[in-house]
């Protein structure tokens, strides 16, 4: 069975109905739906949409968990002929409204009991289960390739939200260049907790199973421990799951290394910097050769841009970097420095050049200007070399970048330090200027689990100790902060800009975050 | 009796800013965490003894700064060479 003819999402969920209706789409927590199930809602509600009016390339905004609500939502509207707007579901009034007023939406789809939650707003709250109620004949626009799919929000600041854009034909495009990339087939079966509403959880974890009839199964996002989704792999014989590096660190402290993983084919990890360390440990303490595969992505080039080889094992230089593999068929990476194209070797700019490529942020013309480089090749804003071989390895973020004292370190390189310490559960390094003579200095935020002064202290001074011993200087300051302390995105990337806001205008402190010092 | 609590207040105030004392242990447990050092000394040199680099010396100022909310100017900075230099330093400042 091939999915390779259609030509959008709403053919794709069309055509799995009328050929593999009865399979299992996907399962939550145990409970399944099928392909024929999952397209009847989407119809329903589409409907249902069609009955509030909605117009052609209308933003619609989906508050919703992981659950099987979020599907017939997300292609309700586009098959109604709107756009999809997924968004954190646990974001504040503000945010909302801020992103409805940005993009022009109306409606907003909530899960059933939070319905009063927008009460006070000028937004229309609507629920998918209102739709069975709507018995309007479904006569739904044509939906084309180049017709904008959905709009993935990436975290950033309030005040100018980029709404990435991604249309059907980049989506199918990335899909199967995910699927020849990572070897998937239709018999591969996934586990996901990661988020259905962002990028991996959305497009790797459910539009590929979909395309192929794969089976998966999906879990909430909040995970109350790592167990619940290896538990899950080893129940359901899993072969593919995906998870940033953070997550996987965790597995390796708290889980059980009497659960079988050996079902897994891969364990991608991506969505964050991958750590050698990570890929040994996980490996050894759970008895796996060579599952654990190191991605690159970002949703600019709709998810997924590289991976290395299932089954090869990572590939580290000699700086201690592990290569995130050869780019997928037909997507192009080049490394730059300002207007020059890099030979390989040299560290720059990571660029772009994909029919994935998204056309840019909705309603923003001056962020989409500022996205693309030239030829099609977009700026990822991450720093990368390529090897001789075309290997691609990521050395850090452009913007965060540390300058301590004129060298540049990579705020990755103190965390890797940082997180091997005793009693340390994650850490954040960012770049402080206090406008002083000493330039930018390198503060330290770790998350601790419980302890006392007297623990503290000793943590601090291993700290301190730790990164001078490998790196030849010392912090400008070493905070111990309470676990969850640092904000991440729903992925489980560290929002750097957003640490250092809350640290510099004291909202870290005053909110109780820091456990020590105490000045 | 309120007029007499309050001046009661003013008055242990009073002796408590006048017997405020920078305990030394305080200021080498602020230098053992600027500089993961664990052996500090009265007569530890900052450069020397600890391997302190300028940057580490302004950090460290910027710390005892923000423990003790004085401010220390880049000339007094200059002569701070041990430990128990800037135990006296910060002694004299918050007197």
């Amino acid at each position: 069975m091939t999915a390779a003819r259609v030509d959008t999402l709403i053919e794709l969920l069309a055509m799995r109905a009328g050929e593999t209706g009865d399979k299992q789409a996907f399962t939550f927590q145990n409970q399944s739906t099928t392909f024929s199930e999952l397209w009847q809602r989407v119809n329903y509600f589409a409907s249902f949409l069609l009955a509030c009016d909605i117009q052609r390339g209308e933003p619609v905004l989906i508050l919703l968990p992981n659950g099987p609500e979020f599907f017939p939502a997300f292609y309700g509207v586009q098959c109604a002929g709107g756009i999809a707007v997924p968004l954190f579901p646990g974001s504040s009034v503000e945010r909302v409204e801020g992103i409805a007023q940005h993009c022009g939406a109306r409606l907003l789809v909530l899960p059933f009991d939070q319905k009063g939650k927008f009460a006070q707003s000028t937004l229309q709250a609507v629920c998918v289960d209102e739709a069975q109620a709507v018995t309007t004949p479904p006569e739904f626009p044509a939906i084309q390739p180049d017709d904008i799919s959905f709009l993935q929000f990436t975290s950033g600041s309030t005040g100018n939200p980029k709404g990435v854009m991604l249309s059907h034909a980049n989506l199918l495009t990335n899909v199967q260049q995910l699927i020849t990339g990572m070897q998937i087939t239709e018999r591969d079966i996934f586990v996901s907790w990661l988020p259905v509403y962002h990028d991996m959880g959305l497009i790797l974890k459910t539009m590929v199973p979909f395309f192929l009839a794969a089976e998966v199964h999906l879990l909430p996002t909040d995970l109350s421990s790592v167990r619940t989704w290896l538990k899950a792999i080893e129940a359901r014989r899993a072969t593919f799951t995906a998870a940033p590096d953070f997550a996987y660190r965790m597995a390796i402290r708290f889980a059980d290394e009497s659960i079988d993983l050996s079902s897994l084919r891969v364990a991608l990890n991506a969505a964050e910097p991958v750590r050698a360390g990570t890929i040994s440990e996980f490996e050894r303490k759970f008895d796996l050769n060579h599952v654990m595969t190191a991605g690159y992505g970002l949703a600019e080039a709709t998810v997924g841009v590289s991976m290395t080889e299932p089954g090869q094992g990572p590939y580290v230089d000699a700086r201690g970097l592990v290569s995130v593999g050869r780019p997928f068929p037909d997507i192009e990476v080049k490394i730059i420095e300002g207007k020059s194209i890099l030979p390989p070797g040299q560290i720059g700019e990571i660029i772009i050049r994909s029919a994935a490529n998204s056309l840019g942020y909705f309603n923003n013309p001056r962020e989409t200007a500022r996205l693309f480089w030239r030829d099609g090749f977009l700026l990822s804003g991450d720093l990368g070399y390529l090897d001789e071989a075309g290997n691609l390895f990521i050395a850090g973020r452009k913007k965060n970048i540390i300058k301590h004292a004129g060298e540049t370190v990579a705020a990755q390189e103190i965390e890797e330090i940082v997180d091997a310490g005793r009693g340390v559960r994650a850490s954040a390094a960012v770049g402080v200027d206090r406008g002083t003579l000493e330039g930018e200095q390198v503060y330290v935020f770790a998350e601790v689990r419980g302890g006392d002064y007297e623990a503290w202290e000793e943590t601090v001074i291993e700290i301190v100790e730790a990164i001078h011993a490998r790196l030849g200087l010392r912090p400008g300051k070493v905070y111990l902060i309470r676990p969850h302390g640092i904000p991440r995105t729903y992925n489980g990337k560290i929002q750097y800009g957003l640490l250092k806001d809350l640290y510099v205008s004291g909202k870290l402190r005053d909110e109780g975050q820091i456990l020590f010092p105490d000045y | 009796m309120i007029l007499y609590i309050q001046i009661a207040a003013k008055a242990f105030r009073i002796v408590a800013v006048m017997t405020l004392e920078v305990h030394f242990a305080e200021i080498q447990r602020l230098v053992k965490l600027q500089l993961g050092a664990r052996e500090v000394s009265e007569s530890s040199r900052l450069i020397e003894d600890l391997r302190a680099e300028s940057v580490d010396i302004v950090n460290l100022a910027v710390s005892v700064e923000e423990r003790y909310g004085i401010v220390i100017k880049e000339s007094e900075l200059a002569r701070i060479k041990t430990v128990g230099d800037l135990h006296a330093l910060v002694q004299s400042r918050v007197e």
